[in-house]
C-alpha cells in the first residue's frame, strides 16, 4: 500500500483541492457571543462480512487496539478513533444471512416483529437522521457505494444498506462523476414540467387502488425532492464557491483509487455542508465473483476468501482485503482531520462510523459486531479508547445513542434498550 | 427467503398433485392418523419436534387446513421420498399414495377456505430500464435503439429470429454483449443515458414490483431521459411518427422528402406481381446507391433504386421470387437522369418477367418465371435506407400488386387518371402539395396529436382533464415560440416523466370504459413484448374486444408470431438461467488458461463468451419452432459455433486477438451425444458453477434445484466450515470430492438438505469446470455421477438422469410454468397461485407443453388475463 501518497491526495492535483471557504455558520452566535457548535456530520461506512476477529479486537483486557495488524493504519487519527466491542444483532433464523447483515445493518430493526419484507427491514438510520437536519443544507443525504462489479448478479439487499423502508431503497450512487454533479452541478428547475407531471400524477392516482396508491407516493416524494434540491442547490452557489476539484474522468481506475475518489466526494461534501449525512459502502456483502484488488496484486473472491479463512495462507489473503479497507477508511478520516473548522478539524465535528453486519464472515455471527467510531461529535464522544460493553449489546443502542447526538429527539430506536452511555463523555 | 423458497417448490412438486383430488375427506383418525402415528410422530411430535413440526398437536382436518403452508411441506416431502427418512421405516406405497391424496384435498379446501381467492392484480411498479427502453422505441416507433444496454445478450446480426417462420435458420449470425464495445456500437439516440440496471429478485427477475421502486435519485434519471430522448441529434431521423406527431404542419420537413408507404395486406396475399412507378429528380448520380422505395422483409425485400453495381450504373428492382431474391437492373445514362428535369421509372414484374421502364419506355428486361414473395407488409421506407439515401426529388410513388403492361406504364407517364387503380395497393406524395392551408386551426390539429399520442403513451384513453393538462401546455409553449415541433416535443417530453407512462399500472375499472381491457393490453405486452401495447391491441381494448375470449386468444398467438416476442426470450431465457452469471465466472488464468483465447494476460476473451450463447439459442428454437419444454432439458440439436464444436470435442482452437467478436456464426448441429444439448448440459452452466479451481457440485445441485426445479434449497446454516476440496487434500487424503463431501454432511441437520440437492450437482460431475466431459478427476480417482431423483429414479450418469427428469416431466413443467408465471405477474408466487400455476400445467398437457402453448396458458389464464372463466 506504498504506493498510495496521501499528500499528494489531499493536496490534490492543484494543490489546494480542499479550498473550500469557512462557512460562516460558524461564526460566534451574535446573541450569546459564543461559538456555536459547528453542525455535526454523519457518516456510516459499510465493510462487508466482518474483518478477521483476532487481526481486529485486541485481547480481553488489552486497550491498544490500534496496534492490531487490520487497524495500524488508524494510528494516525488514533486519539480520534474508539473502537466498541460487545454490540450484537440478531438473525431472524432460516433466511439469508448475508441479505440481512447488508439490509438489515442501519435499521437493526426488531427481528421478532412482523416482518414486512424478506427480512426485518425499516428506515435506516441515515435517514431518520436526514429528516431531521436535512433543513440545514442542500443535499439531504448522500448514499455512496463502491461496488465495482458489472454484473448485478446478487440481490439488491446485499448491496444496499441504505433504505427510506422496507423494500424502499435508497438507490446509491457508484459513479464518481455522478457524485461529483449532483455535489457541483446546478440547473434551473423546469418547474413547468414537474407542475405538470405532479398535476397529472394527482389526477392518475385517484385511479389506482389503495395500495397502489402509496407505491405512487414514492413517485411524489421524489419528484418533489428533486425539486427542493435544486433549488437549495442554486441558493447554496449562489452564495459559496465551488470546492476546486476536477470532474473525475472516464479511464479506468483501480480499486483503491476508485474507493479513494469517492472518499475524497465525501469529505468534500461534508467540509462545503452540502451535505450532513451519509453512507458509504465499501463493497457490497457477500457477491460471489471474485474481483480484482489491483494494490494487493491479486483477483479474489472477498466472500470465498471468509470462508476459507481456515487456511492460512487464505486468512492472510483476507487479512490484506481487511486491512486494505481500513486503510481506506483512515485515509477519509485523515483528510477529514486535515480540514480546520473554527477550533477543531472537520473530523471533531463529525461522527464516523465503520462497522460491518457480521461478527466475522466464517461463522456469520451477529455477535460481536466490529465496530469503530471516529470523530468526538463535538467533543460529546469518547475517543482513542476501547469501549467494552457486555455482550449482546443491541447494536441498535449506538445508533440511538448517534440519533440523539445528532439531534432526533429519539427516544428508543428499534430493539434498542438505551443509549450507550459509556461511549457518551 | 424461507417464504419464497417454500411457495415456489410447491409449484414444482409432485405428479401426486395434478390429480383431480375433490371429493370429501376420509375420517381423520381412521384414515391418515394411523399413519402419521407410525412413521412421523416419532420425530414430529411428542418428544421431538424435528425442523419445528409438530404433526402430533393436529388432531383434525381442520387444524391441518389452518395451516396449508405445512400440508405443503409434507406432499412435497412425501413424494418425492425425503420423509420419512431413508433410515427409517417406510410406509406402503398405497399408503404413501393414500395419504398424499388426502392432503391434497385438504389443501386444496385450505385455500378454497373464504371464497374464490381473489386474483392479486397486477401492482403497480415502474418500467425497469429493459422495458423503458423498448416502451420508448416502440412509443416512436423508432429506427434505432434507445440506448445500449447489456440486458440484452444476443446481438442478432442475420435477422435470424423470425417467430412466424416456426423455423430457427441452420446458421444463425450472433454476438454477445459482453464480448466488449463492438456490440453496444449499435444504431442508438445520441448522447441518451440510460438508468442503471435492476437487481434481480432472489430466484427471480428483475420485473418484480417490490423491487422496483423510486428514488429522487432514478427519478432523476427519468426527468433527465424525458428530456434526451426526444432532444437527441438523431432523434428526429430516427423518429417513424415524425410526421404525425412533431411535423409543424404549416410548413414543409426539412431536407430530402422521406416518408413511407403502408401497402394493403393485400399484396402480400392476393398479388399476381409486382410494380413499382416513381417520379425522381435526381440531385447526385454518383456511384453510391440511392433509395427510391424499399421494404424490409428479410430475402423478400422489395427495392427500387438507382446507382451503380458492377458494370452498369442504372434503374434497380429488388424482390423476392421463387424463394430467393432476385435484382435486376438496366442501364441508365446518368446525365440525362441528372439533368433537373423530372423523370418516370418503373420496375415491374409480372410472374414471367422483370422489365425497366425510364420515361416510359422500356430499357431491360430479364424472363424470371415464380412467384412474388412477401410476408411482411410492414411500410415502405419512401426515400431512404440507412446510408442509401435519395438526393433530390420524388413524387407520385404507387406501389401496384401485379406486373403492369407497357401501356399502362406510358399512361402513367402522360398521367392518365386512376391507372389500374384496383391493382393499386399504396401511394405517396411529396408532402408539399398537399400542405398550403390548414382546414383546421393549428392548435386543433396539435390536440388531436396530443390525443393519440398519450393513448399509446398511457396505454388507456386520456380522460378530459388530462388531455386538458397536456394540450393546455402545448398551447402555452407554442403561444411563447411560434414553435410547432418544439412545442410538440415539450409536450411528448412531460408525457414521459408522467407516472402513467413511466409506471406499469392498473386502473380501477372506473377510470375509463374498458378500462378493463387496457389493463389485460398492457399485461400482455409487458409480459410478451417487455414493451406497450401496439395500435391492434389498444384499438381492441378500446373496442372492449380484448376480453372476448376468442380475440384473445387471436391476439395471444399474433404476440408470439411478432418480432417483439423477441424481448421476452431476452429478458426471461437468461434470469431464469441466471446466465449472467457467466460473465462474471473466472476460471483460474493461471491453470485453466485454455478457458481464455486470443490474447495475453491484459486483454484476453473468454469462451463463456461463446457458451452463453448455446442454451440461449437452444431456448430460442424451442420458442420459434415451438417444441415441448421438455427439449429444454434433453433435445436432438444444439446451437454451436466452430470454437465450442473444437472446445467440446476437446481441442482449444486459439484465434488472434483480431479475431471476429461481433458476429460469429453459430450452425445447428444434430445430437445424438445425449450427454449435451437442452439448457443445462452445456459449458455456459458448468462454467457458471465452478469455482476458480475446481467444479462446485453443491453449487450445481442448487442451480438444478432452482432453475429447473423451482426449488431453491434453504439458505446453509450459518456456520458451515469450508470444505477443503483442493486437489491437493483430496489427494493426500484419496477422497473423491463426493467422498468428502459425505464426511462433512453428516451432520443430520445438513444431510437432509444435502440428500436433496448433492444428486443434482454430482450428476454433472462428468463436466469438468470448464465444461468438458471427463472420466476421471485430476486426482485420478474416477468420477462418480449417480444418484436417485425424487428417491425413486436411480441413475448412472447425467443421460440416466436426463431420463429421470423426463419420467417427471410433470414436475418439470410445473416448476417452468411456476418461473414463467412468476415473471408475468411481475411478483413473488404466493400460495395461492399454485392451483392457477397447476391449471395452466394441466391445459399445457395436452399440448405436449409446447413452448407456446404453455406462455399461451400463462396469458389467458384468469390469474393474468383477469377474465372471469367462462
Amino acid at each position: 500500500m506504498k504506493s498510495m501518497n496521501r499528500r499528494q491526495f489531499l493536496l490534490g492535483a492543484s494543490g489546494s483541492a480542499m479550498a473550500l471557504p469557512w462557512l460562516e455558520v460558524y461564526a460566534d452566535d451574535p446573541k450569546t457571543k459564543k461559538a456555536k457548535d459547528p453542525s455535526l456530520r454523519f457518516a456510516s461506512f459499510y465493510s462487508p462480512m466482518g474483518f478477521v476477529r483476532d487481526h481486529f479486537f485486541p485481547e480481553k483486557g488489552n486497550s491498544d487496539f490500534l496496534s492490531m495488524p487490520t487497524l495500524r493504519s488508524l494510528k494516525s487519527v488514533g486519539d480520534k478513533v474508539t473502537m466498541i466491542t460487545g454490540l450484537s444483532r440478531v438473525n431472524v433464523r432460516g433466511t439469508d444471512v448475508h441479505n440481512q447483515a447488508s439490509s438489515c445493518f442501519l435499521s437493526s430493526a426488531n427481528p421478532h416483529g412482523k416482518l414486512k419484507s424478506p427480512y426485518p427491514m425499516d428506515r435506516t438510520l441515515d435517514h431518520l437522521i436526514a429528516d431531521k437536519v436535512s433543513h440545514r443544507t442542500p443535499i439531504r443525504s448522500l448514499e455512496l457505494n463502491c461496488n465495482s462489479f458489472k454484473d448485478l448478479k446478487e440481490s439488491i439487499y446485499l448491496d444496499n444498506i441504505s433504505w427510506y423502508g422496507p423494500e424502499h431503497v435508497a438507490t446509491a450512487m457508484k459513479d464518481p462523476s455522478q457524485v461529483y454533479q449532483r455535489l457541483f452541478k446546478t440547473r434551473s428547475s423546469d418547474k413547468d414540467i414537474t407542475d405538470l407531471i405532479l398535476e397529472d400524477a394527482a389526477n392518475f392516482k385517484k385511479n389506482l387502488t389503495h395500495q397502489d396508491k402509496d407505491k405512487l407516493d414514492e413517485y411524489f416524494e421524489s419528484v418533489r425532492e428533486i425539486e427542493i434540491q435544486i433549488e437549495k442547490l442554486n441558493k447554496y452557489y449562489s452564495n459559496n464557491k465551488r470546492a476546486e476539484m476536477d470532474e473525475p474522468g472516464e479511464g479506468p481506475m483501480t480499486r483503491g483509487e476508485y474507493i479513494r475518489l469517492m472518499g475524497k466526494l465525501l469529505v468534500v461534501a461534508f467540509q462545503g455542508d452540502l451535505t450532513h449525512v451519509a453512507t458509504f459502502m465499501l463493497a457490497p456483502e457477500r457477491w460471489g465473483s471474485p474481483q480484482r484488488y489491483h494494490e494487493l496484486r491479486f483477483t479474489k473472491s472477498h466472500h470465498g476468501l471468509t470462508h476459507g479463512q481456515g487456511n492460512q495462507e487464505v486468512k492472510n489473503f483476507l487479512v490484506q482485503v481487511d486491512q486494505f479497507y481500513v486503510e481506506l477508511f483512515a485515509e477519509v478520516l485523515e483528510q477529514m482531520d486535515a480540514i480546520s473548522e473554527g477550533e477543531g478539524t472537520l473530523l471533531d465535528h463529525s461522527m464516523v462510523t465503520l462497522g460491518s453486519g457480521l461478527g466475522d464472515g466464517k461463522d456469520h455471527t451477529m455477535n460481536e459486531l466490529p465496530i469503530i467510531v471516529a470523530g468526538s461529535a463535538n467533543g460529546k464522544i469518547k475517543t482513542g479508547a476501547v469501549i467494552n460493553c457486555p455482550e449482546n449489546t443491541p447494536l441498535a443502542n449506538l445508533w440511538l445513542s448517534q440519533a440523539q447526538l445528532m439531534g432526533t429527539g429519539m427516544e428508543k430506536f428499534s430493539d434498542s434498550t438505551g443509549p450507550l452511555e459509556s461511549l457518551l463523555v | 427467503m424461507a417464504r419464497l423458497a417454500l411457495a415456489t417448490a410447491l409449484l414444482a412438486s409432485s405428479s401426486a398433485l395434478g390429480k383431480k383430488t375433490s371429493g370429501p375427506l376420509t375420517d381423520f383418525k381412521k384414515g391418515i392418523k394411523p399413519v402419521l402415528e407410525k412413521h412421523c410422530y416419532h420425530c414430529h411430535g411428542r418428544e421431538k419436534t424435528k425442523g419445528k413440526v409438530n404433526l402430533s398437536a393436529l388432531t383434525s382436518w381442520k387444524d391441518f387446513e389452518s395451516n396449508p403452508l405445512l400440508i405443503e411441506k409434507m406432499i412435497e416431502a412425501l413424494d418425492k421420498n425425503e420423509m420419512p427418512p431413508e433410515e427409517e421405516t417406510q410406509p406402503s406405497e398405497t399408503q404413501r399414495q393414500f395419504i398424499l391424496v388426502e392432503l391434497n384435498k385438504a389443501f386444496q379446501n385450505a385455500l378454497l377456505q373464504g371464497g374464490n381467492q381473489p386474483v392479486i392484480p397486477l401492482r403497480l411498479r415502474r418500467m425497469n430500464r429493459f422495458e423503458y427502453g423498448n416502451a420508448v422505441r416502440d412509443l416512436f416507433n423508432l429506427k434505432s435503439w434507445v440506448y445500449s444496454i447489456n440486458d440484452r445478450i444476443i446481438r442478432d446480426h442475420n435477422n435470424y429470429f423470425r417467430p412466424e417462420s416456426r423455423k430457427m435458420p441452420k446458421v444463425v449470425s450472433v454476438g454477445n454483449r459482453i464480448m466488449g464495445l463492438q456490440q453496444m456500437l449499435e444504431n442508438r439516440l445520441l448522447g441518451v443515458m440510460a438508468f442503471p440496471k435492476d437487481p434481480p429478485a432472489e430466484n427471480g427477475f428483475n420485473n418484480r414490483g417490490d423491487h422496483l421502486s423510486f428514488s429522487p435519485l432514478l427519478m432523476e434519471s427519468f426527468l433527465e431521459l424525458s428530456r434526451s430522448i426526444v432532444n437527441a441529434e438523431n432523434f428526429d431521423e430516427n423518429c417513424r411518427v415524425w410526421d404525425t406527431l412533431f411535423q409543424d404542419p404549416l410548413i414543409k420537413k426539412p431536407g430530402t422528402p422521406k416518408g413511407s408507404i403502408d401497402v394493403d395486406r393485400s399484396v402480400a396475399t392476393r398479388n399476381s406481381g409486382l410494380s413499382i412507378s416513381a417520379w425522381i429528380r435526381p440531385e447526385k448520380t454518383g456511384d453510391h446507391w440511392q433509395t427510391i422505395v424499399r421494404r424490409e422483409d428479410s430475402w423478400r425485400r422489395q427495392l427500387l433504386a438507382i446507382g451503380r453495381t458492377g458494370d452498369t450504373w442504372g434503374l434497380w428492382l429488388g424482390a423476392g421470387i421463387a424463394g430467393q431474391y432476385e435484382e435486376f437492373g438496366a442501364p441508365v445514362d446518368r446525365k440525362l437522369l441528372g439533368d433537373g428535369e423530372w423523370h418516370h421509372v418503373a420496375g415491374t414484374f409480372d410472374g414471367k418477367k422483370i422489365t425497366l421502364y425510364l420515361d416510359g419506355k422500356q430499357i431491360g428486361r430479364k424472363a424470371l418465371v415464380g412467384k412474388l414473395e412477401m410476408q411482411s407488409t410492414g411500410e415502405m421506407a419512401v426515400g431512404a435506407h440507412g446510408n442509401e439515401p435519395f438526393h433530390g426529388g420524388l413524387d407520385d410513388i404507387r406501389i401496384f400488386r401485379s406486373g403492369l403492361d407497357r401501356t399502362q406504364i406510358e399512361n402513367l407517364v402522360a398521367k392518365v387518371q386512376d391507372v389500374a387503380k384496383e391493382e393499386m395497393v399504396g401511394s405517396w406524395r411529396t408532402p408539399e402539395e398537399v400542405i398550403p392551408t390548414l382546414q383546421e386551426p393549428i392548435e386543433k390539429i396539435a390536440h388531436q396529436r396530443i390525443d393519440k399520442f398519450l393513448l399509446k403513451a398511457f396505454r388507456s384513453p386520456a380522460d378530459k382533464k388530462t388531455l386538458n393538462l397536456y394540450a393546455g401546455y402545448f398551447d402555452k409553449q407554442y403561444k411563447e415560440t411560434g414553435d410547432f415541433t418544439r412545442s410538440m416535443k415539450d409536450v411528448v417530453s412531460a408525457a414521459l416523466a408522467s407516472p402513467r407512462f413511466i409506471c406499469v399500472h392498473n386502473e380501477i375499472d372506473e377510470a375509463s370504459p374498458n378500462q378493463k381491457s387496457f389493463n389485460l393490453a398492457t399485461r400482455l405486452a409487458l409480459f410478451l413484448w417487455s414493451s406497450i401495447p401496439d395500435n391492434e391491441l389498444l384499438e381492441l381494448a378500446e373496442g372492449g374486444k380484448l376480453q372476448d375470449s376468442a380475440v384473445l386468444d387471436k391476439q395471444v398467438d399474433r404476440m408470439l408470431n411478432h418480432l417483439r416476442v423477441k424481448n421476452f426470450c431476452d429478458s426471461f431465457a437468461p434470469q431464469w438461467l441466471k446466465l449472467n452469471n457467466v460473465v462474471s465466472a473466472s476460471p483460474d488464468f493461471k491453470t485453466h488458461r485454455e478457458y481464455y483465447f486470443g490474447g495475453d494476460d491484459k486483454i484476453s476473451y473468454k469462451r463463456g463468451m461463446h457458451m452463453m450463447l448455446e442454451p440461449l439459442l437452444n431456448f430460442e428454437t424451442v420458442f420459434i419452432e415451438d417444441r415441448p419444454i421438455m427439449e429444454l432439458v434433453d433435445s436432438d440439436f444444439t446451437y454451436r459455433s466452430h470454437l465450442l464444436s473444437e472446445w467440446y470435442q476437446g481441442r482449444a482452437a486459439t484465434y488472434p486477438i483480431n479475431v471476429n467478436l461481433r458476429n460469429i456464426n453459430f450452425t445447428r448441429t444434430p445430437l445424438e451425444d445425449r450427454r449435451y444439448g437442452g439448457v443445462i448440459t452445456n459449458g455456459a452452466v458448468m462454467v457458471m458453477t465452478s469455482g476458480p479451481f475446481r467444479s462446485l457440485p453443491i453449487t450445481r445441485g442448487s442451480w438444478v434445484s432452482s432453475v429447473i426445479f423451482n426449488d431453491p434449497p434453504q439458505p446453509p446454516p450459518d456456520d458451515v466450515p469450508d470444505l477443503r476440496a483442493d486437489d491437493e487434500t483430496l489427494k493426500k487424503e484419496g477422497l473423491t470430492v463426493r467422498q468428502k463431501l459425505k464426511q462433512h454432511s453428516s451432520n443430520i441437520q445438513c444431510a437432509s438438505c444435502h440428500q436433496k440437492i448433492d444428486p443434482l450437482g454430482f450428476v454433472l460431475e462428468n463436466y469438468d469446470l470448464l465444461g468438458r466431459w471427463r472420466e476421471d478427476y485430476r486426482t485420478g480417482l474416477k468420477v462418480d455421477a449417480s444418484g436417485k431423483l425424487f428417491g425413486k429414479h436411480e441413475f448412472k450418469d447425467v443421460v440416466g438422469f436426463k431420463d429421470a427428469v423426463l419420467a417427471e416431466k410433470e414436475v418439470f413443467a410445473k416448476a417452468f410454468i411456476g418461473h414463467l408465471l412468476s415473471y408475468a405477474l411481475g411478483r413473488e408466487l404466493t400460495l395461492a397461485d399454485r392451483i392457477a400455476a397447476g391449471e395452466i400445467a394441466d391445459a399445457s398437457k395436452k399440448d405436449h407443453y409446447r413452448m407456446r402453448s404453455v406462455i399461451k396458458n400463462v396469458a389467458i389464464h384468469p390469474i393474468f388475463s383477469q377474465l372471469t372463466k367462462s
